[in-house]
């Protein structure tokens, strides 16, 4: 009886534990107080105390879905800049180099900056995957909401701003409507599969 | 004219069908007792068309055998002919679909819920059509096909 009832308590455990992980992302329960990002090599640190909101992006030189969002992204990043969103673009593939980031950059027009997380701690601290791939983290460095820009890669019929409607909320004060999505887009390669 | 490079390009034709979560569960319901892949790519998505040539090469090599692989592009509809397009240049046999459902997340939750959504994604479907395996990014071939004999052997 003793066994079992061990056996029970430890898989009971084990499930609560899984449940609380799962739903820590979307819960607000990740937290991303500080970073250290590159820019051509330089160190650049984040902080999400300095903002109100800070939107991380990761993003890619070779992925045509981020491609497909790069007016969005840059019309985001021009509406929310202004209302003190801390925006840190960052391309986390590893068979992307700091020059096809610049090159990328000024093909597309960004009036942003794309840092690189070489060693891919960002990505995977934040267990991102996934090109473009938002997480917006409040000045506490908590976690708010993770998921895809909106819900249309072609931008043609676009029925939820989720992204926008979730920076609205926390610069509001108000609950974010939909704390977390997904959306199809292209993997990023890490630095271990690349070697 | 040469006759036999007309008939290998109509024999190439490929005609992409849609395919939405409920239709996906029933193929490979419908496929029991075969080891079933799908693999979900798009045109957009350039690792997934590098792997294209291998995943051809290995339905080829598993042709009258136990192993079904289905390719389900995650493109959208009016990608279709693009798609289809991409597939009879490498020359594949089997059927192809594209994904129907209008709600990628949906879509994405319904293969695997702890799938991200990237792409390349291959799953891997024992005889009985449950869900043993998900390559997330370029599939590992030696490991697919490892595990395909493991499956098979069950």
């Amino acid at each position: 009886m003793k066994r079992i009832l061990l056996a029970f308590t430890t898989f009971w455990f084990a499930a609560s534990t899984l449940g609380s992980f799962v739903d820590a992302r979307a819960a607000g329960i990740m937290h991303l107080a500080e970073t250290v990002l590159t820019d051509h090599g330089n160190p650049v640190t984040v902080r999400s105390a300095d903002a109100p909101v800070t939107a991380v992006i990761f993003v890619s030189s070779t992925c045509e879905v981020t491609a497909a969002y790069s007016a969005r992204l840059e019309q985001l990043f021009a509406d929310y800049s202004p209302k003190k969103v801390q925006f840190v673009f960052v391309d986390a593939n590893a068979n992307e180099t700091p020059a096809d980031v610049d090159a990328y950059v000024k093909a597309k027009g960004w009036t942003f900056r794309v840092y690189k997380d070489d060693s891919n701690r960002l990505a995977d601290q934040l267990d991102a995957h996934v090109t473009p791939e938002v997480f917006l983290f409040d000045k506490a460095g908590d976690l708010r909401y993770h998921g895809r820009v909106d819900d249309s890669r072609p931008g043609t019929n676009i029925t939820s701003k989720d992204t926008r409607d979730a920076l609205d909320a926390m610069l509001s004060g108000k609950p974010v409507p939909v704390a977390e999505t997904k959306a199809l887009g292209c993997t990023i390669y890490r630095v271990q599969s690349h070697k | 004219m040469n006759i036999f490079a007309h008939f290998k390009t109509v024999l190439m034709i490929i005609s992409i069908l849609p395919l939405n979560q409920a239709g996906l569960k029933r193929i490979i319901a419908s496929e029991r007792g075969k080891v079933v892949i799908v693999n979900i790519w798009a045109t957009w998505c350039a690792p997934c068309k590098a792997e294209m040539p291998a995943l051809a090469s290995f339905e080829r090599q598993h042709a009258g055998q136990k192993v079904k692989l289905i390719l389900l592009s995650a493109n959208e509809q009016e990608e279709k002919k693009a798609a289809e397009t991409f597939l009879e240049r490498l020359g594949f046999g089997s059927l192809a679909y594209i994904k129907q459902d209008k709600d990628d997340q949906q879509f994405i939750n319904a293969v695997d819920p702890t799938w991200s959504g990237a792409l390349p994604a291959t799953f891997v479907y024992d005889r009985s059509g449950k869900l043993v395996k998900s390559f997330l990014g370029t599939v590992d071939m030696n490991q697919l096909e490892a595990l395909i004999k493991t499956l098979s052997a069950r």
